[in-house]
């Protein structure tokens, strides 16, 4: 069964149509790439799966449960975590903080309970915390940044803490919005080792948005195109790079 | 660290200095100013704390104000004792700003801001014109005094105001507490973290709406509880005491203290609280002047230092530290402003 599934999925703003009648599919562990020139709907569709945006018509089918219209932390709390183009950072806080932020919700700890706990269970819940908090920095390579603030740091370095805090989600189904952009090579193998890691250690599924196309032609094991937010092509980098009308809606038909 | 010790022991030795000051110090009127002080330092958190999830709320003063105006109907109309009554009176201001939220808390921050004014008014009107329950312009008058019993004691709540100013301060450190507590949790990192990078929130499984709504209405919580202190003493309530002007001179308190903090409310507050009692020796027929004098403040502290006394402090500690050659990150105490 597909870890989750889109059916049909449309959203049309006033006069404009963003996505047409989008199905995808994706298996857990699988790493899908979604191409396509600018404007053809692919962070938009990654609203619509992320309950951003409503969905105008179609379904979204995530572990066989209908999850169309769920507001975007229902979503999220259900497994499936997405990084953002811009703002992908708390930049007022410390590295460190931005992990306990994102880590703050699976931790289980409420207003209540912040107020009324006593000392020691608040010790023994930020002790969890922060371990995990120090693992997935050091995942990362951040664990000497752990008390920089986040808004300082270089693009790339932010670009590699927005993963890890989406990390902190325990995310099954990772979307992640065009990931290798203003990274510079190393950077951009750092970041991949670290999505590779995650396939093999977690079998977390990942749909990524990306214009580097040779990231995902190397990487991706299955690549969706959408153009004017319809589906043109799919099937693996082999396929896409010899499709004609792939190559028609990059470089323009003769 | 030293400085940490510090942080912990000053408030203590600030607090106890003020539980001790009544039993060598009576005068009324510094009495008087303290208690006030009190009581708007527990607005004052509420306005920062609501603030920091991305919100200014002018209205905070109606929410005081309804604590006041329920405690006072709940002893004379339905004779509540007053230690059932006070609880209450932050209960249902709570509750109208829940109810508030779910319109409010779902707009922009300006838009909340125009809000609460609107708010302001209807409530307002609503005091006025409901004469058989409110009593109109004229208020209610006389507030029944407390009468309070603990461990066979009687305290005398008519001869002497001491009784309210320790109510007002013990009600002040319990607001701090709670608000020092939230805001050095992980939650109060989350709090901050609203109202700038929402989706990314959201992203993490947190429901931003939830926490703004908890915000608001713990914040509306303490307002309502100052005013069930401030309403049986003063003795008499009406709508004139909690207007718009009081509310945007908390907001701007809270902005002259310095945004980022708590501590900045606090800092804010008694700033304010200090010029209005310079203002108060002035000479006779310079009042109207007063708002002037307050805007040319606001306009002078949003230009030279948007982040507050507090980011005053941290810009001149960052200078020294430069002068002598300690090395300190910058990026900590420089913050720029909320919104």
């Amino acid at each position: 069964m597909a870890l989750l599934e889109t059916q049909k999925l449309t959203k049309t703003f006033i006069g404009l149509k963003a996505v047409t009648n989008l199905d995808l599919a994706v298996n857990p562990g699988q790493f899908l790439g979604l191409i396509g020139p600018n404007g053809a709907g692919k962070t938009t569709a990654f609203n619509l799966i992320s309950g951003v945006l409503p969905v105008t018509s179609g379904k979204i089918i995530y572990k066989g449960r209908d999850i169309t219209g769920f507001k975007p932390h229902i979503v999220a709390r259900l497994g499936i975590i997405r990084t953002f183009q811009l703002a992908s950072v708390f930049p007022d806080l410390s590295v460190l903080d931005n992990i306990r932020v994102a880590l703050h919700y699976k931790s289980g700890v409420g207003f209540v309970q912040t107020l009324f706990q006593p000392p020691t269970m608040e010790h023994k819940d930020e002790g969890i915390v922060r371990e995990k908090a120090m693992k997935l920095l050091k995942i990362a390579g951040l664990t000497e940044l752990a008390e920089a603030r986040a808004g300082n740091l270089p693009g790339g370095t932010q670009k590699l803490m927005s993963i890890i805090i989406a990390l902190a989600g325990d995310p099954e189904l990772l979307l992640l919005d065009e990931p290798m952009s203003g990274l510079n090579a190393e950077e951009i193998q750092t970041l991949l080792r670290l999505i590779g890691a995650i396939r093999a250690e977690r079998g977390t599924g990942i749909i990524m948005v990306e214009h580097n196309m040779k990231v995902v032609m190397e990487n991706c094991e299955y690549i969706v195109v959408i153009n004017f937010g319809e589906k043109i092509a799919e099937g693996t980098p082999d396929q896409i790079a010899n499709d004609k009308r792939v190559i028609e809606a990059y470089l323009g038909s003769e | 660290m030293k400085s940490s010790r510090w942080l912990i022991i000053i408030p203590i030795l600030i607090v106890l200095f003020m539980f001790a000051l009544p039993t060598f110090f009576s005068s009324p009127r510094y009495i008087n100013l303290l208690v006030e002080l009190f009581l708007g330092i527990v607005l004052a958190m509420g306005v920062y704390s609501v603030w920091s999830v991305g919100f200014i709320n002018a209205a905070q003063p109606i929410f005081y104000g309804l604590g006041a105006y329920v405690v006072t109907l709940l002893m004379i109309r339905t004779h509540f004792p007053y230690w059932v009554a006070f609880p209450l009176a932050g209960v249902i201001p709570a509750v109208v700003a829940l109810l508030f939220g779910f319109v409010g808390l779902k707009m922009k921050g300006a838009y909340f801001l125009f809000l609460t004014i609107a708010l302001n008014g209807f409530i307002s009107w609503l005091i006025v014109s409901w004469k058989s329950l409110f009593g109109g312009m004229l208020g209610i008058f006389p507030v029944p005094h407390p009468e309070i019993r603990i461990f066979g004691l009687d305290i005398n709540f008519v001869a002497s105001r001491t009784p309210y100013y320790y109510m007002s301060l013990i009600l002040a450190v319990v607001t701090c507490l709670v608000y020092f507590k939230l805001y050095g949790s992980r939650l109060g990192r989350v709090w901050e973290s609203i109202g700038k990078t929402e989706d990314l929130l959201a992203n993490t499984g947190i429901s931003v709406f939830t926490q703004k709504q908890i915000a608001l209405s713990l914040s509306c919580f303490f307002a309502g509880l100052a005013g069930a202190v401030w309403a049986p003493y003063i003795s008499i309530v009406t709508p004139s005491e909690f207007t718009l002007w009081q509310g945007i001179t908390i907001v701007l308190g809270v902005l002259v203290g310095g945004i980022y903090s708590p501590l900045g409310a606090i800092i804010g507050t008694v700033f304010m609280a200090a010029l209005n009692l310079l203002f108060t020796y002035l000479p006779k027929g310079t009042i109207q002047y007063q708002p002037m004098i307050l805007g040319l403040i606001l306009v002078l502290v949003l230009l030279f230092m948007p982040t507050g006394i507090l980011g005053l402090y941290g810009r001149i500690k960052n200078k020294l530290t430069e002068i002598f050659g300690k090395k300190t990150p910058s990026a900590e105490i420089d913050k720029p402003p909320v919104n």
